[in-house]
């Protein structure tokens, strides 16, 4: 009689307890190696007060911020913190001239560019010139040869993306329009699907290159898969996949009645999300990592207060954690700090992080 | 008068137990209500297909909100 007691008391006490998705399945990354970092609020934006509405990325060169505004008018600002000025480039629209969607922003020397995966161009702001009058950034269209393009970036006269891509995660584009193709589809998911599965599974990706054009870094927003490969010509070879959480999204294999390669991908209210943003040196990636589900931060999932830095081989060096919650991460090789797009408290604020 | 006293122990951790599952419970409980209007809202129109890709920040495959059929600024959840 007594042990059933025992039992029933045991029963009572485990079935009363209830786990929490997120920690058991936290990297632990996130764990080790965490340094604080000290806020410079000295350099603190107010991107409200420039007229600067819901922005989303942005990147830092010298003196210039240029911001990524996907539901204005134009979708990319830039503000010269020494004028004070605020250029605006890129009105909203599918025709020439124009922008639709854009998820990430990435800075190449004195240029910016942005894929806009809706009408498949890449679009490029030179910082030298974008004051001039008449200056039009230039767009490159990248739907040639019946490819889907999801991400792009560019390395030199070639570019290379992702996409809707049964021949490769990567594609090389050369000038001459000649593709090359290469590198299996990350593990991270569910290893059945076929290759047009997966390359939607794996569409939101911020992508970067080191100063050298031969490593490439591509984290993925939705889920936490980090992939590293080195470049070599037009060929691309893995060198390192990180997992930081398995991802839980349903995919409909059966494409519904419609147009192109849909198989709509649906998340789970407790899939960890993944990397907001990337920024690189020529010794490290920093990867933004959000760590959030939408059980717990419903919308605000794509903000993380994690930095997380890998050397370009992918081993991990350091983790950063902040006070405030960012979207947006842009590193400054000449005062070695990291800028942050903070949205705390819905408040659209660029800060900058002294590295230790 | 042992028996009494077993029983009301094992009524004390029953109900202890409940109430611990109930306060936690409580959170996921507003989430869920979040969730749910938003599908109410998107539900409303009935003619079109039920949008999926309902916030943005991510490329969604799916329905947007005119119930087209494709590749958009979205995220897709369940």
């Amino acid at each position: 009689m007594k042990t059933r007691y025992y039992i029933l008391l045991a029963a009572l006490v485990l079935g009363s307890c209830q786990s929490d998705p997120r920690i058991e399945s936290e990297s632990p990354l996130l764990r080790t190696k965490v340094s604080a970092l000290q806020y410079a609020q000295s350099e603190k934006i107010d991107l409200e007060s420039l007229d600067i509405i819901s922005p989303s990325k942005f990147v830092k060169k010298g003196r210039l911020f240029a911001i990524l505004t996907p539901n204005s008018a134009y979708r990319f600002a830039i503000y010269n913190s020494e004028t004070g000025d605020v250029t605006r480039l890129v009105p909203a629209g599918r025709n020439e001239g124009e922008g639709m969607y854009y998820i990430s922003l990435t800075l190449k020397g004195d240029t910016v560019s942005a894929f806009d995966f809706e009408t498949g161009r890449l679009v490029e702001i030179d910082l030298n010139a974008y004051t001039t009058t008449g200056y039009q950034p230039t767009f490159t269209d990248l739907k040639t040869g019946g490819k889907t393009p999801f991400g792009a970036i560019r390395l030199d006269e070639r570019i290379l993306s992702t996409g809707v891509y049964t021949q490769g995660r990567y594609c090389i584009s050369q000038p001459t329009g000649t593709d090359s193709y290469s590198v299996d589809y990350p593990l991270c998911a569910d290893t059945t699907m076929s290759d047009t599965l997966k390359s939607i599974f794996f569409a939101s990706n911020t992508l970067a290159v080191n100063s050298d054009l031969n490593r490439l870094a591509c984290a993925n927003m939705q889920t936490g898969c980090l992939d590293i490969c080195e470049i070599e010509g037009n060929e691309l070879e893995r060198i390192h996949e990180l997992h930081m959480t398995k991802a839980q999204a349903k995919i409909n294999k059966q494409r519904p009645r419609g147009r192109g390669y849909v198989h709509p991908v649906s998340y789970n209210r407790n899939n960890v999300f993944g990397f907001c943003d990337l920024t690189v040196s020529d010794d490290y990636i920093f990867a933004l990592y959000s760590g959030r589900t939408l059980k717990e931060h419903n919308l605000n999932v794509d903000k993380g207060k994690v930095i997380l830095v890998f050397n370009w081989n992918g081993s991990h060096v350091r983790t950063y954690r902040l006070t405030n919650a960012c979207s947006s991460i842009s590193y400054d090789a000449t005062e070695n700090a990291i800028y942050a797009l903070s949205q705390k408290n819905n408040k659209s604020e660029i800060i900058r992080l002294d590295l230790e | 008068m042992k028996r009494k006293v077993k029983i009301l122990i094992g009524s004390i951790i029953l109900f202890s137990s409940l109430f611990i599952n109930f306060i936690f419970s409580n959170k996921s409980q507003t989430t869920e209500i979040t969730f749910e209007n938003i599908e109410a809202i998107a539900d409303e129109e009935s003619s079109k297909p039920e949008p999926t890709c309902i916030t943005s920040g991510y490329i969604c495959t799916g329905v947007d909100k005119d119930g087209n059929i494709g590749t958009f600024y979205g995220l897709g959840f369940d």
